[in-house]
């Protein structure tokens, strides 16, 4: 167990290193953020000056090397835009995102799971069809259109929730049910085929035949062990939804860390975008990273499934 | 991090009757390829041609709408229904190389690593966790922002940025065929690997190839529009469903039909996308996750 | 699955932001796409930051309502040499922490921003000051570099930090906790959300009828509207002309609009050579399109042709200088004289940049098409990679162009977009080098005027541009405001009322 926890250590370490790589190496691809930094009618002079302050006149390499020795101590430097530590910025957006995924994932939660769990257990029926289209609609709307569609429903015609910004509870609301959406299928689709599987186990069937009540047999037992697939999923949803959550910011002007990353790469923010995308990808890792330990502990056969890589 | 496709033995079910849901798929689907291959022929409009003299026209069943514009007109006179068709060509075509392309890039990778395992799976498996880690929509903006905004560069994007889900789903599948008799007993008649590859391991993964690739169809339609909304999709004069829907997306109180007959045609296609995948998988092969 | 969603719900609370204030008679929320940059105002050069920046700092000179030029911080000025400046300053004005405005101070600002470690956009703005003398606590003089008549236009973007507050408190926290000597104190700032400001009523302008005001940033514009709409905004800025209509439906909101300092044109790459480099193309390209009849069809008439490249409400402006009128017949005979019948452009734009940018273009290339000269459009949606293109000189032939500069000095719109070997040029003439050259450096106003009318008048003659227009600002106000809007695309908390 200690190896596994070392090792799969090791890989995560390995990984953030790649999309350090990558991160960086794309960045540099997108040209010489100096010149947009500064307005349109700006001197040469005050360019050239501007360009070494940021240290981008140093070889790729170099600059590289730095990012790394300063990322390794928690130090992503000054964002070029902003000028203040990258890294202070991204924690005073990043608690608004988090709640906002939280937020979204929940409801997906709740609203695919029962459907999952209702479609499995009347398999082919009118109930079956009427919950699949129906959390497939969710993700059939891009989610910008169904959040405009939300704000002009609930806040411009009922007037229930705020139509933008993040003041009290009730302002969580839409931006939580546009990103959520996207998610539900998914879900739905997991609690579905786990609950069909359970139900065809010998013992399921046995307790059914033993004449323990259909209702008693779906939550103690079966629903229990079709969460095991369930909590994977969400690990990497969590990924998505950090994606939509990008988007669904913008619509809702939610202050989160996703609303930052599109700024910071519009104005070629480098040591911005860096950070973000180092904390985002350190997030995931370890969400991941604790779903399979979690996951490791209860099902042990899976450490042995794993060590066939 | 990465996430193990069997866990449970599972009783596949066999399948009687083809489902409502599956036909109607597979219908919906039909109307809309067919509406688009044909598009030069049904369009009734130039969907370039502005007329500003008869901009914002609202359908034709509606107060003010013109017979020779069933779907109304947008904000510069052009034909709105024309737009849908030949946009759907686009739509469809740019999701459709979108998938072929990730296919290929994730279903190579994915098979030289369930095949050979050790380094190389090691390997290939940390680059599938390398793109799982970035949100895919700020990789895909630096690619676009690198490359510049095309048409040829959204493909290139979107099929860069989604190859993982057929790596990871072909690999788990190619190590449980490499083990298997047939496959063997090729390999003790002195096959060489890339042959074993292609003509054993690969038909016998296709199956969930097929499943995720018809998921992942949809999936772009989507994923095109969120680029377009961040204004990097496919741009005119080749308007995509999801440019006329982000380019729409003003009007949506003002002039609804230029935002929801877009947002209808990708909401229906993928629909009908989803609803055949997900047969796909029951019937082809239940314990799919994806 | 009871528990889930008990926890569900106990997260949600515990994670609610604190309850928003209950809105108070006088407060105002102002709602524009974007954050601020910076509250260090010589840290930026935006115009939504320059605007929220406003509240809190003073500058030298400010413009009124008609952008005439008035005392603010400084009570007069004077041309004491060709290339020396006498300022007088308002005395007894504190900062906000107590601290006296003086000479120092202006000073300080200056040479703050001219510190080559400092990484200011402003440096642009100050470069012709050579150094900044104190005569006394209230009387400072600037030194030019050389003659130079904008001077009275630059103390306008001359925002007076606090210089004892900025030493003790260094770079990074003046910009976390802005100080000055504005109408408005700094409360908070939560990125991407609000920054909160209240009313100062020691400031030596009187108290501000406002007590409190709340900007916030809102990037989609559906979602800016049904803020209004909803009384969460009392007012929002770029409301594109589609959307009057609606607005004009909603009881609570009244429309504010005005004719901008933004130009907006098509800018012509001469530099490039080919037809383009031939005088009578470009011409032919300006008589070929219908500019009034797009702006009345595309912006719904919220626009104004301009007769060359400067706006009216600039200094310097001529009225006199005719328009292009839309003359098909002449555009031919034109293209035929230049022996080109068969020409085939391409013309790039924005998406997003300027109300209705794209759409525009696009009808512009529809014209041209129709009056035969083939036009193809390239849409670049992402700014930065059109500002690259021009900044490169790569740009298609013709590329849409906006420009406004907050000194609203005349000399700022020719010489950056026309200069030989400028960034943004994609033009080259000898003597309207010469003649901006002339003009930049001219201290007697009279002349000065003149010269800038003939320059005008040589660039509308040139045809640079397929002349455009000037750009309507449209906001959506609530009606409880009593407001109307300045044409220098700035919103100034001391001019809205109840």
């Amino acid at each position: 167990m200690v190896g596994y926890v070392g090792r799969r250590l090791l890989q995560s370490l390995g990984v953030l290193l790649g999309v350090s790589v990558i991160v960086f190496g794309l960045l540099h691809l997108t040209g010489d953020p100096t010149r947009l930094l500064l307005p349109l009618e700006a001197r040469e002079e005050d360019v050239r000056q501007l360009r070494a302050l940021l240290g981008l006149d140093d070889p790729l390499w170099v600059q590289y090397g730095r990012f790394l020795a300063r990322a390794v101590r928690g130090d992503f430097g000054l964002s070029f835009k902003h000028q203040v530590p990258a890294l202070a910025l991204i924690f005073q957006t990043l608690p608004a995102t988090l709640q906002l995924t939280a937020a979204g994932l929940g409801l997906a939660l709740v609203v695919a799971v029962p459907a999952g769990i209702l479609s499995a257990l009347k398999r082919n029926s009118l109930l079956d069809a009427l919950c699949s289209v129906g959390v497939l609609l969710g993700q059939a709307m891009p989610v910008y259109w169904l959040g405009l569609l939300l704000i002009m429903v609930f806040a411009v015609g009922l007037g229930w929730f705020p139509a933008a910004g993040r003041d009290g509870w009730t302002s969580i609301v839409l931006p939580a049910t546009a990103l959520g959406a996207f998610s539900m299928a998914r879900i739905a689709r997991m609690a579905r085929s786990g609950m069909l599987e359970v139900l065809a186990q010998d013992y399921v069937r046995t307790a059914r035949a033993a004449g323990i009540r259909t209702f008693v047999v779906t939550y103690k037992y079966a629903l229990k062990n079709a969460a095991i697939p369930l909590v994977t999923i969400i690990g990497l949803e969590f990924g998505i939804l950090l994606g939509g959550a990008v988007i669904t910011e913008t619509i809702f002007a939610w202050p989160g860390v996703g609303r930052l990353a599109v700024d910071a790469i519009f104005s070629r923010d480098y040591p911005l975008v860096q950070a973000i995308v180092a904390v985002l990808a350190t997030l995931f890792v370890v969400i991941n990273l604790v779903i399979d330990l979690v996951y490791t502990y209860l099902d042990p056969r899976i450490v042995y499934v794993r060590s066939a890589r | 991090m990465s996430v193990t496709a069997t866990m449970l033995p599972v009783v596949a079910r066999p399948r009687r009757r083809v489902s409502f849901r599956a036909a109607f798929g597979l219908g919906a689907l039909l109307l809309i390829g067919g509406s688009a291959v044909l598009a030069p022929q049904l369009a009734p409009w130039d969907p370039a041609r502005q007329m500003l003299t008869k901009r914002l026209r609202p359908p034709m069943w509606q107060a003010h709408g013109l017979r020779e514009h069933p779907l109304g007109t947008d904000h510069l006179g052009r034909d709105i229904l024309s737009r849908i068709l030949h946009g759907g060509r686009i739509s469809l075509g740019v999701g459709l190389t979108a998938v072929t392309l990730s296919a290929l890039i994730g279903v190579t990778l994915g098979l030289l690593a369930g095949f050979f395992g050790g380094r190389a799976d090691a390997l290939i498996m940390r680059i599938v966790d390398v793109f799982l880690a970035i949100p895919y929509i700020l990789l895909a903006m630096g690619v676009v922002f690198a490359l510049g905004p095309s048409l040829l560069n959204v493909i290139l994007v979107m099929g860069a940025t989604r190859w993982v889900q057929f790596a990871r789903i072909v690999r788990a599948d190619v190590l449980s065929i490499r083990e298997r008799e047939f496959v063997a007993g090729a390999r003790a008649r002195g096959n060489r690997p890339l042959r074993l590859l292609l003509r054993h391991v690969l038909p016998n993964a296709l199956t969930p190839i097929i499943v995720v690739a018809t998921l992942e169809l949809a999936f772009m339609i989507i994923y095109e529009s969120a680029l377009s909304f961040l204004g990097l999709g496919v741009q005119p004069p080749t308007p995509t469903w999801g440019w006329m829907l982000a380019d729409g997306r003003n009007y949506v109180a003002t002039a609804w039909w230029l935002a929801t007959f877009p947002g209808l045609a990708i909401m229906l296609t993928v629909l009908a996308v989803n609803l055949l995948g997900d047969w796909l998988r029951d019937t082809l092969d239940p314990r799919l996750k994806v | 699955m009871p528990r889930m969603i008990r926890s569900l719900a106990i997260v949600l609370v515990l994670l609610a932001a604190a309850q928003a204030w209950a809105a108070g008679e006088r407060d105002v929320t102002i709602a524009q796409g974007i954050d601020a940059e910076f509250l260090d105002v010589q840290m930026t050069n935006n115009i939504v930051t320059l605007i929220i920046n406003g509240s809190i700092y003073d500058t030298l000179l400010t413009r009124d309502k008609s952008l005439a030029i008035q005392p603010r911080l400084a009570t007069s000025y004077k041309l004491v040499g060709d290339r020396m400046w006498e300022v007088k300053l308002r005395r007894g004005v504190q900062f906000h922490n107590g601290e006296p405005f003086d000479a120092e101070a202006v000073k300080f600002s200056v040479e703050r921003i001219q510190r080559p470690d400092f990484k200011s956009p402003q440096k642009g703005w100050f470069s012709t000051i050579e150094r900044v003398e104190i005569v006394d606590a209230a009387t400072v003089r600037f030194h030019t570099k050389v003659p130079d008549p904008a001077m009275p236009a630059r103390m306008t973007l001359m925002y007076q930090m606090a210089p004892k507050y900025v030493a003790q408190v260094g770079d990074a926290q003046a910009n976390l906790k802005p100080v000055g000597t504005g109408p408005f104190k700094f409360v908070e700032w939560q990125k991407n959300e609000r920054i909160v400001v209240e009313a100062n009523d020691a400031h030596w302008t009187g108290k501000p009828a406002i007590r409190r005001a709340t900007w916030r940033p809102i990037p989609e514009l559906g979602a800016r509207i049904a803020a209004l709409q909803t009384g969460q905004a009392d007012l929002i800025v770029n409301v594109p002309p589609d959307q009057l209509p609606m607005l004009a439906a909603t009881k609570s909101v009244r429309v504010e609009k005005i004719p901008s300092c933004r130009i907006i044109s098509f800018q012509i790459a001469q530099i490039k050579g080919g037809p383009l480099a031939d005088k009578r193309v470009r011409q032919a390209l300006n008589y070929a399109v219908d500019m009034q009849g797009i702006l009345d069809a595309v912006l719904l008439g919220n626009g104004k042709r301009i007769n060359s490249w400067m706006p009216p409400n600039v200094w310097g402006h001529d009225p006199s200088i005719p328009f292009y009128e839309y003359d098909p017949k002449k555009a031919k005979e034109l293209l035929a004289a230049a022996g080109q019948t068969n020409l085939t452009l391409t013309l790039q734009a924005p998406n997003g940049r300027w109300a209705m940018d794209k759409d525009i273009a696009q009808a512009v290339a529809g014209q041209l098409t129709e009056n035969g000269i083939k036009t193809n459009v390239k849409i670049i949606g992402e700014w930065g990679a059109y500002v690259r293109s021009i900044l490169d000189h790569k740009t298609e032939d013709i590329a849409m162009a906006g420009w406004c500069l907050p000194s609203l000095e005349p000399d700022h719109w020719v010489t950056p977009n026309l200069k030989t070997g400028e960034a943004v040029s994609q033009y080259s003439n000898p003597e309207v080098d010469k003649l901006m050259d002339q003009a930049r450096a001219e201290m007697n106003p009279d002349k000065r005027k003149q010269l800038y009318s003939q320059l005008l008048r040589v660039i509308r003659d040139e045809a640079p541009y397929i002349f455009g227009y000037q750009q309507m600002d449209i906001y959506g106000v609530n009606k409880r405001l009593k407001w109307t809007p300045r044409g220098d695309e700035s919103i100034r908390l001391t001019e809205i009322g109840f």
